[in-house]
């Protein structure tokens, strides 16, 4: 009530909302090597696949690069390839899919999750990738648990290259026009994160330091 | 309108941080380095003025419909299984955080960086109630440890040398003496994560709400906003009420400009998107969710005809970009740094306030910097006239009353020029008048009086003007 007395007894300065423009001129060139171009600038690695079953060895490879012997990350059945956990099975690699429930209560008292901290790797899909910004867009909800993308010093991004869009307008502009704004917004997720490069901090003498919290090293394949 | 805060101690406060060189150096680096690559980035947009304009009509316009975008925000939130609280202040959010709290049984709260939780004093308020309270952010964290407030509003550590925060984690966190800064970050990650992952509760700002689908935004590029906002059971997000934007259209637009115009990044690490609790079935994510809506003046200040600086989108390009701020304000201990702090601070209630719109060169360079383009300097000149109607002495009130009346006729400024130059020969021209008795003694001390130019600056002007008519007529 306060704030409305207060609108209606002030005056602000007048400016015309206008039709949205876009912050950059259309790039030229493709969508995929842009996305690559900007993950680069960010700190982040990229490469780029045929096809899901050569996803599959490419992670295989990493991991085996990696010596790990465990990762966390999403449900199967929301990532882009199949057979995972198989072939993880085969390298004599656990996966695990964490899950921290809290809505069977609040129990605040009991609660241990520092076994979060014993995985290495984490590997989770990506809903869109943003070539201008280099930037990965990630929904959580069922099978998709958000400490996947931010607590292991290693993420891996399973992203389809026809999910990745020039600019953030343009994504905004397909999911409007596809009707999509509710799977990404509306009631059923309750948080999306846009990830732009490996954590980092400059909190010491403005030094610049990866991996401050979430992942030091993030790494996109793209199946193209 | 009542101008709030303490006057002497923040004079006290400022003499102290102009004294602190080293600081100076170090904020003035920090705010060149951020201020030159807000400009490399802006270059970088085809039409830079443009989207400044689109986002400030975007603000603007969201401002103007405030209590519809508010309770379109609050409908959403509640349909998700979210609690909304309206605080009016911030004995109000304080006391309703506290009850959350106490309700659930809360013994260890984690908290990421944000100046509206800052504005209310809740750390105080927890810390107070026997709660464990953990900062999260580095910059934060390392302050906590020295007991000292922020300096800096991106960097808030920054006047802090390695070897200064060697000691200080050598003392309180037994680390050993190292002046490897991975070392230290090591140290303090390991610390932090370990008690981040025991949180009961975790307590996040917003950078923006967004009224079309009730989404909360938090930029963070530590990632510590993140593990705040998802590991504990419990969250709670404190927003001020003027955070809001109307739709997703408007939110891209500022999401790029505000990196841009704070730190010179295309975009932070982190852009967190949360709308309430997890849902059921989701893997993770709090099981509870409160938003604290807080007023805490904003409306009181929208009446009083500085609604416009409730457009500001938290970057601080204004901060860097003045050199006032950088040098000084810092080290006040405002809640608020930079010109737009000079404008905020001393029109909230805000807990331990005190400033001044004089803090600010007052060269217009903020307004050019705001990505908003909020008129800064405006503001801060109508503060400095209320400022000396609220806080100036009747001496001072007086004297200035006096100068006004005298400078806005002619004649009268004419009459002044001679009387103050028959003073001045009577006091001797370039000497200092050692006979001055207090309390003009203390002004004299450091000052001489400046020699009287034997004709005043408009007759010299006339004279010049009329000698060179002469000379044209003479002319062939």
């Amino acid at each position: 009530m306060r704030l409305r007395k207060a609108l209606a007894e002030t005056v602000l300065p007048e400016a015309e909302l206008s039709a949205p423009s876009p912050l950059f001129a259309a790039a030229e060139g493709n969508l995929v090597l842009r996305f690559q171009t900007a993950l680069a600038a960010l700190g982040a690695t990229c490469e780029v696949v045929e096809n899901p079953v050569v996803a599959r060895l490419a992670l295989m490879s990493f991991l085996r690069q990696e010596k790990v012997t465990k990762i966390m990350g999403w449900e199967e059945e929301q990532l882009p390839i199949s057979g995972l956990r198989a072939t993880l099975a085969d390298l004599q690699i656990a996966y695990k899919v964490p899950r921290i429930d809290h809505q069977s209560g609040l129990d605040v008292a009991d609660r241990d999750l520092s076994w979060l901290n014993d995985y290495p790797v984490s590997l989770t899909g990506a809903d869109a990738g943003i070539a201008a910004t280099g930037t990965i867009v990630l929904r959580s909800g069922l099978g998709r648990p958000r400490v996947a993308s931010l607590v292991a010093p290693t993420h891996i991004v399973l992203l389809r290259a026809m999910d990745i869009w020039a600019t953030l307008e343009s994504w905004l502009l397909a999911l409007r026009q596809s009707d999509q704004i509710d799977y990404f917004f509306g009631g059923d997720v309750a948080q999306q994160v846009w990830i732009s490069g490996p954590s980092c901090t400059t909190g010491i003498e403005l030094v610049l330091t990866l991996g401050m919290y979430g992942p030091r090293r993030v790494h996109v394949i793209i199946i193209d | 309108m009542r101008l709030k805060g303490r006057w002497p101690q923040f004079w006290k406060r400022a003499h102290n941080a102009v004294a602190d060189k080293r600081s100076q150096q170090l904020l003035q680096n920090q705010g060149q380095r951020l201020d030159a690559r807000r400009k490399r980035r802006w270059s970088e947009i085809q039409d830079i003025q443009q989207a400044r304009q689109q986002a400030r009509a975007a603000r603007l316009d969201a401002l103007r419909n405030l209590p519809e975008l508010l309770e379109m925000l609050t409908d959403r939130i509640t349909a998700r299984g979210g609690h909304v609280y309206w605080a009016e202040d911030a004995d109000a959010a304080n006391t309703y955080i506290l009850d959350v709290a106490r309700f659930h049984g809360v013994q260890r709260v984690a908290k990421a960086k944000s100046l509206t939780i800052a504005e209310i004093g809740l750390n105080a308020t927890l810390e107070a109630a026997g709660l464990q309270l953990l900062e999260t952010d580095l910059g934060e964290y390392i302050l906590q440890l020295a007991e000292r407030p922020p300096m800096h509003r991106v960097a808030p550590a920054v006047p802090m040398r390695v070897a200064e925060i060697s000691w200080l984690f050598q003392e309180k966190l037994g680390v050993p003496e190292t002046y490897d800064i991975n070392l230290l970050i090591n140290a303090a990650r390991s610390r932090i994560r370990r008690q981040l992952l025991q949180a009961d509760m975790g307590i996040t700002g917003a950078n923006f709400a967004v009224a079309e689908t009730g989404t909360l935004v938090m930029i963070t590029n530590e990632g510590n906003g993140r593990f705040v906002n998802s590991l504990p059971p419990l969250h709670v997000a404190v927003v001020g009420v003027e955070k809001m934007v109307r739709s997703l259209d408007d939110l891209f637009l500022l999401l790029q400009l505000l990196p841009r115009s704070a730190t010179g990044q295309v975009m932070t690490s982190y852009t967190s998107l949360y709308n309430g609790p997890a849902r059921p079935g989701d893997a993770d994510g709090p099981g509870e969710f409160h938003l604290v809506l807080l007023d805490n003046g904003r409306s009181q200040l929208l009446a009083d005809g500085y609604g416009e600086i409730l457009t500001c989108i938290g970057c601080g390009a204004c901060l860097h970009a003045c050199p006032i701020p950088q040098e000084a304000s810092g080290k006040v201990g405002w809640k608020y740094p930079g010109p737009m702090g000079s404008v905020l601070i001393p029109l909230l209630q805000a807990a331990e306030s005190s400033g001044s719109p004089s803090v600010s060169a007052l060269n217009g360079v903020c307004r050019d910097a705001c990505p908003v383009m909020i008129d800064l300097p405006r503001l801060l000149s109508r503060l400095r006239s209320e400022e000396a109607l609220t806080r100036y002495s009747v001496l001072e009130q007086f004297g200035l009353h006096l100068w006004r009346d005298m400078i806005s006729a002619p004649g009268r400024f004419w009459e002044a020029q001679q009387a103050g130059r028959v003073v001045s020969w009577l006091l001797g021209s370039g000497k200092t008048p050692s006979w001055f008795s207090w309390p003009f003694s203390r002004w004299a001390k450091k000052r001489r009086l400046p020699p009287t130019e034997p004709e005043s600056f408009k007759r010299r002007r006339v004279e010049e003007h009329d000698g060179k008519q002469e000379e044209d007529t003479m002319r062939p």
